[in-house]
């Protein structure tokens, strides 16, 4: 089984750390912004009652300027999930995740959706809380993970969850 | 045919490539600059699959295009590892080849790399984002020097303590919005005694304990910025009893320091963890430096208020003290239609003794008879040296009759009282003057001119007696 699924989010909040973390299991402190999408393929172990299914994830890492804001709905045509990324030292990342949702329900209305807060590493800059990030998860009917691109806190987790959800969606 | 509509795509100075598939994606025909499509070399019956990665999963595109609903799939800017570590940037078109009867026979992609812009973009794009942060970082910066500004400039507009203190406060918490609770405990200087002087957004009053506990601790290191990430494990609260009970869970904490005073604390708290970083502190110390600044101010303006109204000699209330005192404790006394009395008294004797025994003499005589006089007197009493040698007394709650017995054991005390004075023992007498307040007494002056009165027939009766002014 092969999906696609995306990550969203402002610019600099990890999606492409989150990514290289998942993929190649590295990390890179330098940051160098995406330009347009970078795809990448994992294959995960989904497991069932009757025996595990392969899941080939293809994850486009969609860059996060607002100049690709225009070409975006080509990039997310046909996901079957996404990642939604906020930065925990950055507040205003937390803001638009809802719109980011919106944006890609309204190109994939029956998608799964999850959010990552990453960088819960860096506790001594935290500018959201837990309880802010449930409640957008709360009102995105979704779930959330504190996530470290760096540290590889529940990435691995996080990829594995939306993989299943897509298993069973199916 | 379709070969020839392919290359008239491809120019001389375009790095392009093409690869046509049919309707089971398999390679029917490829060309351009091969390389281009990455490490799966092209090959013709291949999958286009392995030529385009970014159709896997990608289904229902392909499945538009086939059905004629999608005239053309165009990605801009997919990014390619080049086996050099180089990043290539493309252009990716998809688009249906059909025939003359318009039905679709197969797929054309094509790819364009865009490199050369793509260096400048990538450049544009970083910059961008990062002047987005260094601006953000800048407005941050700002927030946090407004709120220092006001903070300023509320030091400078009142020297009320209290006032003063909580708006130290809020102005700290809008600038560390992490802060959900603030409180300034100030420290006796001479005890050691601490006690909350302000407090802001403090929902609970035990929620801090933990973090003050301690203070009055010596060997505790009181001079010290503390930032606390989690409450629970932090040795600071290790031996806090009501650390269990505590709804908060961080705290930062600096000394209210000037001029060598430990005035005491300025704190911060939240009800998350880690909600303060070390960079905090020196933000969180620049309110200190005010609060302190505040602190200092306003025990200068407290000593300034003393020392205005204070006898230097005597320690007792001077003539400006009696008469702003006074006045108040007059006109309550009129509003309620409280008893109030006064007492003017001076001494019989002390230009004898300042001539015997010299002025210093005098002085100490003065201070004793102060010193004595007081004892006999209620905390509420205003006792004041009205100039030279005369002192007043004037008695809240108190009529003529308890004010004349007040002034026979002034008498008494004065008389029996003996200062030793270089081997010699000086004493003396006073002569007193008692007046009440009546409805014909319209200000502390007129009771004053009273008593004066009073006590000028009581010098002129031999001294060393009280008379009533009636």
């Amino acid at each position: 089984m092969q999906k696609k699924i995306c990550l969203l989010g402002d610019f600099a909040v990890g999606k492409t750390s989150l990514v290289r973390r998942f993929v190649y299991d590295l990390f890179d402190d330098q940051y160098i912004s995406t330009i347009g999408v970078k795809v990448s393929r994992k294959t995960l172990w989904i497991p069932r009652a009757d025996a595990p299914i392969e899941l080939t994830l293809m994850v486009w890492d969609l860059a996060g300027s607002e100049e690709f804001n225009t070409v975006r709905a080509s990039y997310l045509r046909g996901a079957a999930g996404a990642v939604i990324v906020c930065d925990l030292t950055r507040a205003e990342t937390l803001e638009g995740i809802e719109a980011y949702a919106a944006d890609f329900w309204s190109v994939n209305p029956r998608a799964r959706v999850l959010i990552a807060a990453n960088k819960c590493d860096l506790t001594d800059h935290f500018e959201v809380n837990t309880p802010q990030i449930a409640h957008v998860a709360a009102r995105l009917q979704t779930d959330y993970y504190l996530t470290s691109a760096r540290a590889g806190d529940q990435v691995e987790t996080l990829f594995q969850h939306l993989g299943q959800a897509l298993v069973e969606a199916c | 045919m379709l070969s020839s509509h392919i290359a008239q795509l491809v120019f001389d100075d375009r790095r392009v490539a093409y690869a046509i598939a049919d309707r089971d994606l398999a390679v029917t025909a490829v060309g351009g600059v091969l390389e281009l499509f990455g490490a799966a070399p092209p090959r013709l019956g291949g999958s286009l699959l392995d030529l385009v990665p970014e159709l896997i999963g990608n289904e229902a595109v392909l499945a538009d295009i086939w059905a004629g609903r999608l005239p053309r799939f165009q990605l801009a800017w997919i990014n390619r590892d080049k086996p050099t570590g180089q990043t290539a940037y493309l252009n990716l078109v998809l688009l249906p080849y059909r025939d003359d009867a318009g039905t679709v026979r197969s797929l054309a992609y094509l790819i364009e790399e865009t490199n050369e812009t793509s260096a400048l973009t990538q450049q544009l794009a970083q910059s961008r984002n990062e002047l987005r942060l260094a601006q953000r970082q800048l407005e941050r910066r700002h927030q946090q020097l407004d709120a220092l500004h006001q903070a300023a400039a509320t030091l400078l507009t009142t020297l009320e303590l209290d006032s003063l203190l909580v708006h130290v406060l809020a102005a700290a918490a809008t600038a560390l919005p992490n802060a959900e609770q603030g409180l300034v405990v100030l420290r006796d200087v001479a005890t050691g005694a601490v006690a909350t002087r302000a407090a802001w957004h403090v929902r609970d009053p035990q929620v801090c304990a933990p973090i003050l506990a301690r203070l009055d601790d010596p060997s505790a290191a009181l001079c010290k910025p503390l930032v606390i990430s989690d409450l629970r494990a932090s040795a600071q609260c290790a031996n806090c009893a009501s650390v269990g009970d505590c709804l908060i869970q961080s705290a930062m904490r600096v000394p209210l320091l000037s001029d060598e005073h430990l005035w005491g604390w300025l704190v911060l708290a939240a009800t998350r963890r880690a909600a303060f970083a070390e960079s905090d502190l020196d933000l969180l110390e620049s309110f200190a430096a005010m609060a302190s600044a505040a602190i200092a101010n306003a025990h200068l303006h407290a000593e300034i208020q003393r020392v205005a109204i204070t006898d230097e000699l005597t320690r007792i209330y001077n003539r400006r003290g009696l008469f702003d005192l006074g006045q108040r404790e007059f006109n309550r006394a009129r509003r309620h239609g409280a008893p109030l009395a006064a007492i003017l008294f001076d001494l019989d004797r002390l230009k004898v003794i300042n001539d015997t025994f010299g002025h210093a003499a005098g002085d100490q005589l003065l201070i004793q008879v102060a010193t004595r006089a007081q004892r006999e007197l209620r905390a509420e009493d205003i006792f004041a040296r009205y100039g030279g040698d005369e002192f007043v007394v004037l008695l809240p709650g108190t009529g003529l009759d308890s004010a004349r017995q007040i002034a026979e054991r002034l008498r008494h005390v004065i008389a029996a009282l003996q200062v030793d004075h270089a081997t010699h023992l000086i004493n003396t007498t006073a002569s007193f003057g008692v007046a009440a307040l009546d409805p014909t007494c319209l200000d502390v002056d007129a009771l004053l001119t009273r008593a004066d009165r009073a006590h000028y027939v009581a010098k002129q009766s031999g001294k060393n007696r009280v008379w009533l002014w009636q």
